[in-house]
């Protein structure tokens, strides 16, 4: 009986071990964002001139698993329907487990600048996303004038209400 | 700053560019909080130091005009939206 429980110990033992190997090597590959070389792309030579691109990068991440295991009692081709507990615990052959796992993430990335090295000197030209810009004026400003017209006319807004 | 909190800049790779040496520098934030697997990194260029053969060194920091901009808006959304419920509010109080 106590080989069994150490069997089954064992077992959910391995499962665990096998999720946690898993979650380390996605960790692993997923603090690879946090490197220098993922801002900084390749030069790109051209001519006397090179461009060395930079991007913003945010990543996020979350996983999580879970495994189990368990002992239950064998039914008979009769008793396949019913769940029928056992009277003693001999009667707990059957044995079962299973593990699960999942996970999910993003990693956004943005041009923030490009560095350009010219016979003439460095500079630093910076990447201006406009669509981006207009985008949160745009929000910024209707959530503004939104809350003016109904300062404006509190009747109507009631109404609303 | 807690553990579960880092904030560093690293150097990257020198590059070598006719007379010049340029090593980029980048910023990361990494949030890992503690019992949870996950986390959230935040990896941005930081500046570039430039190393001319005579010896001399200069820092041009990378300046995210797009990422400035879109604070400034938020900051500017936050001051509308909170100066007109102050307003109305005030408003209400007369009547």
């Amino acid at each position: 009986m106590a080989e069994e429980k150490n069997l089954g110990t064992q077992k959910q033992m391995f499962i665990d071990e096998s999720a946690m190997e898993m979650m380390k090597d996605t960790l692993g590959n997923f603090l690879q964002a946090g490197n220098v070389k993922t801002v900084y792309g390749e030069p790109i030579k051209e001519g006397e001139t090179l461009i060395i691109p930079s991007a913003e990068v945010f990543a996020v991440m979350a996983f999580g698993a879970g495994s189990g295991y368990g002992k239950g009692r064998q039914a008979g081709p009769e008793e396949r329907d019913t769940e029928k507990e056992a009277d003693t615990e001999e009667e707990y052959t059957g044995e079962g487990g299973g593990s699960g796992g999942g996970g999910g993430g993003r990693i956004l990335s943005r041009p923030a600048a490009v560095v350009i090295v010219s016979p003439e000197g460095v500079r630093v030209e910076p990447v201006i996303d406009i669509t981006k810009i207009a985008l949160a004026a745009l929000t910024a400003s209707g959530f503004i004038l939104g809350m003016l017209f109904r300062m404006m006319n509190p009747r109507r807004a009631l109404k609303e209400m | 700053m807690p553990e579960f909190i880092q904030s560093e800049t690293t150097p990257g790779e020198t590059i070598k560019a006719g007379d010049v040496e340029i090593t980029p520098f980048a910023k990361s934030l990494i949030i890992k909080i503690p019992g949870f697997a996950g986390g959230l990194i935040w990896n941005r260029p930081h500046s570039i130091l430039v190393q001319s053969a005579d010896g001399d060194e200069q820092i041009y920091p990378v300046v995210d005009v797009t990422r400035q901009v879109l604070w400034l808006l938020t900051g500017i959304g936050i001051v509308g939206i909170l100066s007109v419920l102050i307003f109305s509010k005030r408003k209400q109080n007369k009547r």
